[in-house]
């Protein structure tokens, strides 16, 4: 028996296949993270100071511009980071833990802490602007 | 990372998968490395035997007549086949219907289970991907029913491809990997896995068997790495226990093969240095699309694998005389293929290095995930209650040893596989200096390696 059957067979799983397929992902939505979230505390509401050892990242956002701009910042495992945001509009800061943590912070100067227990590199990054903030060395 | 918002919409994280990546191993650890491996390389240059071990045809010890007769049995076959089918299909549906969440489980079993996987599973079990391939078991299903021989096909594979086809293969996967801002999103994954079963389903009606021992990049790939276990069939189909050097000294030269190695070598390269803080200010400098300067950055490092491995193989036979023959220039020319055996331990220890935490911890994970392939609180499998065990994270020197430990042990390997293949290419009188090329290109591979671990 000549094996064109075959090849018909198959072009017509494959295209089968990739029809399917394709036609499905038109309709997917953009992949979301199992992740933690918090809002960011407006600075005018803080209350309690940072405890003593913590580590202070401060984060502007102006436009398109942050600072810092995706450097290493060493800290240690369980030791308190503050991040100090001052933005000119609202936003997110994506902790690239495991599982990542979302911070929203609004307009204006908030804050807000986060503790790391598991050493790593962790990317931190303005997640709205696509712009990385800091590499956290957690050791 | 320095995308203009709006330009491909909102980032994945660039790993796709995983939060927290591993610290950098200790400067000591990595200069002790380094050390160990240009001592040991220079130590089998010098002492090592100098008649070739591994030129032997067919070596190895066959397997008890009971345990051969189990393994080459039709229903043992046709169990490894039916599970590997089940699998697919249980994934298909978490493809298909499934959300795109990065929680869905098709994500961790794509670039974890499958890419990782594939190492260890081939390592220890020989060649494994190819005895669960769905696309074999469709290819099998297929011929059966048109009562056609499925090794054959319409055409014969032109054997000049040789590995070729797979080595695009492999490049697609990495790019969509490390390069597709969108490869932790499921409309991407959806194309690529497409593109996959029809370009190889295709390709198997037309060349038969043939293609997908050629041109299917996880099937290449796998068989190289089992190289590296003790199981081999001999030429006569009886399976044999042999030393994994000896193993690894079969690998046919073919034309390709040089790229399918480059590639595997020089996208884990680009991966280790594409999230370090140097590579993101350079690519912010240079602009434009990061997409585009990812994609070429990609490449320049798999061709900088694939051209400096060729040019250090071909000096290895620099004075075997082209007058006698007249070959000389054909031979030099395939002296990348002959050589090209010798990588795949370097690429094994430095993936062990590279991906080790990540499979462990992300596997898990995965593991976790699969029994909610429509991520919607089921427990099929029961495994979704269980925990990330975070082990390996919390003991960085450890893991740090284990990475260099790999790496070192890839690279002697490596180096003995060459010295025992120049012994059998090269002329007597110049069995050391012939061999300088080769393992100056190592050294320089396993510090590079070396170098990516503690700066990243």
């Amino acid at each position: 028996m000549t094996p064109r059957p075959r090849a018909l067979g198959a072009a017509l799983a494959a295209l089968a296949l990739v029809g399917s397929l394709s036609a499905c992902s038109d309709s997917s939505k953009p992949g979301t993270l199992a992740q933690h979230e918090m809002n960011a505390t407006p600075s005018a509401q803080v209350t309690s100071a940072p405890a003593s050892g913590a580590k202070v990242i401060d984060v502007t956002v102006t436009g398109t511009t942050v600072t810092p701009d995706g450097g290493r910042i060493q800290i240690k495992v369980g030791q308190q980071v503050i991040f100090k945001i001052q933005a000119d509009a609202k936003g997110e800061v994506h902790v690239h833990s495991s599982p990542a943590t979302a911070i929203f912070y609004p307009a204006g100067a908030s804050q807000a802490s986060i503790t790391l227990t598991q050493p790593g590199i962790i990317e931190v990054e303005i997640e709205n602007l696509g712009k990385p903030v800091a590499q956290l060395e957690v050791q | 990372m320095g995308l203009a918002p709006g330009l491909i919409g909102p980032l994945a994280p660039m790993h796709g998968l995983g939060g927290a990546r591993d610290l950098p191993i200790p400067a000591p650890l990595a200069i002790a490395g380094g050390t160990a491996a240009l001592v040991v390389s220079f130590g089998i240059l010098v002492l090592a035997w100098r008649a070739p071990r591994y030129n032997r045809p067919d070596p190895g010890r066959p397997l008890p007549t009971r345990v051969a007769r189990v393994l080459d049995s039709a229903w043992y076959r046709g169990l490894l086949r039916t599970l590997g089918m089940v699998f697919t299909v249980y994934l298909a549906w978490a493809l298909i219907a499934g959300p795109d969440l990065v929680t869905n489980p098709i994500f961790g079993t794509f670039y974890v289970i499958l890419w990782v996987g594939i190492v260890p599973s081939s390592l220890f079990f020989g060649r494994f991907f190819r005895a669960v391939s769905p696309v074999r078991t469709l290819n099998l299903l297929f011929a059966k029913a048109t009562g056609a021989d499925p090794a054959k096909g319409l055409f014969t594979y032109p054997e000049r491809l040789g590995y070729w086809p797979a080595a695009l293969g492999l490049l697609a996967f990495v790019w969509q990997e490390l390069v597709n801002p969108h490869s932790a999103y499921i409309g991407p994954v959806r194309v690529w896995l497409a593109l996959y079963f029809g370009i190889t389903l295709i390709g198997s009606a037309i060349f038969g068997e043939t293609w997908l021992s050629r041109a299917d990049p996880f099937e290449v790939y796998s068989d190289l790495v089992a190289k590296l276990s003790p199981w081999a069939r001999r030429s006569d189909g009886v399976l044999v226990i042999r030393s994994p050097l000896s193993n690894l000294a079969s690998v046919k030269p073919r034309p390709g093969i040089v790229a399918v190695v480059a590639v595997l070598f020089g996208s884990t390269a680009f991966d280790s240095y594409k999230d370090s803080v140097r590579w993101a200010r350079i690519a912010n400098s240079i602009g434009g699309n990061l997409q585009v300067v990812n994609t070429v950055a990609l490449i320049i490092f798999c061709a900088t694998i694939g051209v400096t491995f060729a040019l250090a193989s071909m000096t290895t036979a620099t004075e075997k005389a082209p007058s006698e023959t007249g070959s000389g220039a054909s031979l030099r020319r395939l002296l990348p293929q002959a050589f090209a055996h010798s990588v795949v331990p370097i690429i094994v220890g430095y993936m062990t290095a590279h991906y080790l935490s990540y499979f462990v911890e992300q596997g898990q994970t995965t593991i976790l995930e699969l029994s909610d392939p429509l991520v919607r609180g089921n427990n099929y499998l029961g495994t979704a209650n269980w925990s990330v065990n975070y082990f390996l994270s919390f003991h960085p020197t450890l893991l740090a040893s284990v990475k260099v430990l790999a790496v070192v042990t890839g690279h002697v390997v490596g180096v003995t596989a060459a010295h025992d293949r120049a012994l059998t290419l090269l002329p007597k009188k110049h069995q050391i200096t012939g061999q300088l090329g080769m393992l100056v290109i190592m050294v320089c591979y396993t510090a590079t390696g070396l170098y990516l671990l503690f700066g990243s």
